[in-house]
C-alpha cells in the first residue's frame, strides 16, 4: 500500500494513539477531506478500548447543539431520576439521617388526632403546629396519559404516576420532603426551604415531583418544617445531629395508595 | 455551570436537577438517533444515564467534561438497549473507563462553536436528496426522532439509523483531522 492511500485501521489508530509524528501529519491531512473508507472505520460499533479518546464525546455535543433549542422543562422525568437516585440520597445527607427520618416519624406519630378522619380536608390535610408556623400541602398528579389531576388523601395512583406538591406557609420555613411505607425505614427524599404564601414545592427553579415508580401498596409523603432561621443548612445539620424535629415543627402527610393498573385518582 | 457540576458531585440535589433539566433534551437526543428504539425505551435510556452520570460524577474529574461524558454514557445506553445482554456487558466495561479518561485541553478550532459550524457546513454541504434530508431533520430540526424521520420519508428504521451513523461518522472525520492538525501545528 502507498502512502497516499493508507486509511484509517486498528494498526493506524493505534499509532495515532501513541502519537507517531508520521502518522499524525498524514492522518491530519488525509482526514481533512472527506473518506468513505476512514469514515466506515469510524463509524463501526466494534471500536476498540480508548481508541480515539474524547472524539466521540466531541461529536455528540457538537451534534446536539447543532438545532440550537433549548430544552424544556421535563419535571416528570426528573422526578423519575430522583426517585431512581433514592438509596444514594440517604447516603449523601449523611449516616445520621435514617435517625433524622426516624425521630421525625415518632415526632409524627405522638402527635393527637393527626391522621385521623377529622384533621383532613380533602384533598389537603391541614394540621398547625402549637408554634406560630403553620403548613398545609395539596396535591396533583401527573398521570401516564399527560393529564395532572387533583388528588385527595387516600387516593389510589399507578405506579406511572407523579405526584406534585403544593404547599401553604404562614413563613418562611426549613423542611424536609418525608417518604413512608410499611416495613422500610422513612426515607428523606429532599430538604427544602418554604417561603410565606402558596407555592410549588420545587428544587431549586425544578418542581420537585414524587415519582411512585416501584412503590406498590400504602405509601405516604410527609412534608415536616420549622421555622426558618438564617443558617439554612445548618438548620437542617442541626436537625440531623440533635436526631429530633425542633418542637415547633408543623407537618403535613399525604397518605396514598399505589395500584397497577389505576387510571386515575 | 463548572459550580453547578461541583454541587452536584457532592449531592445537592438542586444542582443535579438544574443539570437534568439543562443535559435532558441532548442525552434524549442521542438515544433519538436510534431508530430502533421506541419513545419508551428512550425515556429508559434518559433516565439511566441521569442516574449512572450523578451517582459516579464524584468520579469525573474535570467538569468541563461532563457534557461529552454524559453524552457518551447516554449513546452507550442506546446501544446496549437497542443491541441485547452481549453488547450490555460490553457497555459496562467501556463506561467502568469513561470517567478516568483525561480530558486535554482543545485547540481553537474545536471550542464547541466551531464544531457546531463543522457540523452545519457538512449537512449544507451534502448533495440535496435524502441523505441530507435525513440529517437536516434530525441534527437542524432538531425535533422529530429517526424513527419519526423514516415515517416522514417513507425510509425504513434502520436506513435512517444508518445514515444518521454515517454522517456522524464524517463529523468524526472532520474533527479527527482538526485535532491531529493541532498536533502538528
Amino acid at each position: 500500500m502507498s502512502g497516499t492511500d493508507r486509511h484509517l485501521d486498528v494498526e493506524s489508530a493505534k499509532r495515532l494513539g501513541q502519537r507517531e509524528p508520521e502518522a499524525v501529519r498524514y492522518f491530519a491531512e488525509h482526514l481533512s477531506r472527506p473518506c468513505e473508507t476512514c469514515e466506515a472505520f469510524l463509524a463501526r460499533d466494534e471500536a476498540e478500548p480508548g481508541e480515539f479518546p474524547g472524539l466521540d464525546a466531541l461529536a455528540d455535543e457538537a451534534l446536539v447543539e447543532a438545532s440550537g433549542r433549548p430544552s424544556r422543562e421535563d419535571a416528570v422525568g426528573w422526578a423519575r431520576v430522583r426517585r431512581k437516585l433514592g438509596a444514594p440520597q440517604r447516603v449523601w445527607l449523611t449516616g445520621g439521617l435514617g435517625a433524622v427520618a426516624a425521630a421525625i416519624v415518632l415526632a409524627l406519630l405522638v402527635r393527637p388526632g393527626t391522621g385521623g378522619p377529622g384533621d383532613v380536608e380533602s384533598p389537603s390535610q391541614r394540621i398547625k403546629g402549637t408554634a406560630p408556623l403553620s403548613l398545609e400541602i395539596t396535591a396533583a398528579a401527573r398521570m401516564p396519559d399527560g393529564t395532572v389531576r387533583a388528588v385527595a388523601t387516600d387516593a389510589v395512583l399507578p405506579p406511572e404516576a407523579v405526584v406534585l406538591l403544593r404547599y401553604h406557609a404562614s413563613e418562611s420555613a426549613d423542611a424536609l420532603l418525608v417518604r413512608e411505607a410499611p416495613g422500610v425505614p422513612p426515607q428523606v427524599l429532599g430538604r427544602h426551604v418554604l417561603t410565606p404564601g402558596t407555592h410549588d414545592l420545587r428544587d431549586g427553579e425544578d418542581l420537585a415531583g414524587v415519582s411512585l415508580e416501584d412503590e406498590q401498596g400504602p405509601v405516604t409523603l410527609v412534608l415536616v418544617a420549622w421555622p426558618h432561621d438564617d443558617q439554612g443548612d445548618a438548620a437542617v445539620e442541626a436537625v440531623r445531629v440533635s436526631g429530633q424535629v425542633p418542637s415547633d415543627a408543623a407537618q403535613a402527610r399525604l397518605r396514598l395508595k399505589v395500584e397497577s393498573g389505576h387510571a386515575a385518582p | 455551570m463548572a459550580d453547578c457540576i461541583r454541587r452536584a458531585a457532592r449531592g445537592e440535589q438542586a444542582a443535579c436537577g438544574q443539570l437534568y433539566q439543562r443535559f435532558h433534551g441532548a442525552v434524549r437526543r442521542v438515544a433519538q438517533g436510534s431508530g430502533t428504539l421506541g419513545a419508551a425505551e428512550v425515556e429508559d435510556v434518559v433516565q439511566e444515564t441521569f442516574v449512572r452520570a450523578f451517582r459516579e460524577l464524584p468520579r469525573l474529574q474535570h467538569p468541563r467534561a461532563f457534557s461529552g461524558w454524559l453524552l457518551t454514557i447516554a449513546r452507550h445506553h442506546a446501544y446496549a438497549l437497542s443491541r441485547g445482554a452481549k453488547a450490555r456487558a460490553r457497555v459496562e466495561e467501556d463506561l467502568a473507563l469513561e470517567a478516568d479518561t483525561a480530558v486535554p485541553a482543545l485547540p481553537p478550532s474545536l471550542t464547541l462553536e466551531r464544531r457546531v459550524a463543522v457540523v452545519r457546513a457538512l449537512i449544507e454541504g451534502l448533495p440535496e436528496g435524502p441523505e441530507k434530508d435525513t440529517a437536516r431533520l434530525f441534527y437542524l430540526e432538531g425535533e422529530l426522532s429517526a424513527r419519526e424521520i423514516a415515517e416522514r420519508l417513507g425510509l425504513g428504521k434502520s436506513a435512517v439509523t444508518m445514515r444518521l451513523e454515517r454522517f456522524r461518522a464524517r463529523v468524526k472525520r472532520e474533527l479527527l483531522a482538526r485535532l491531529l492538525a493541532a498536533e502538528v501545528g
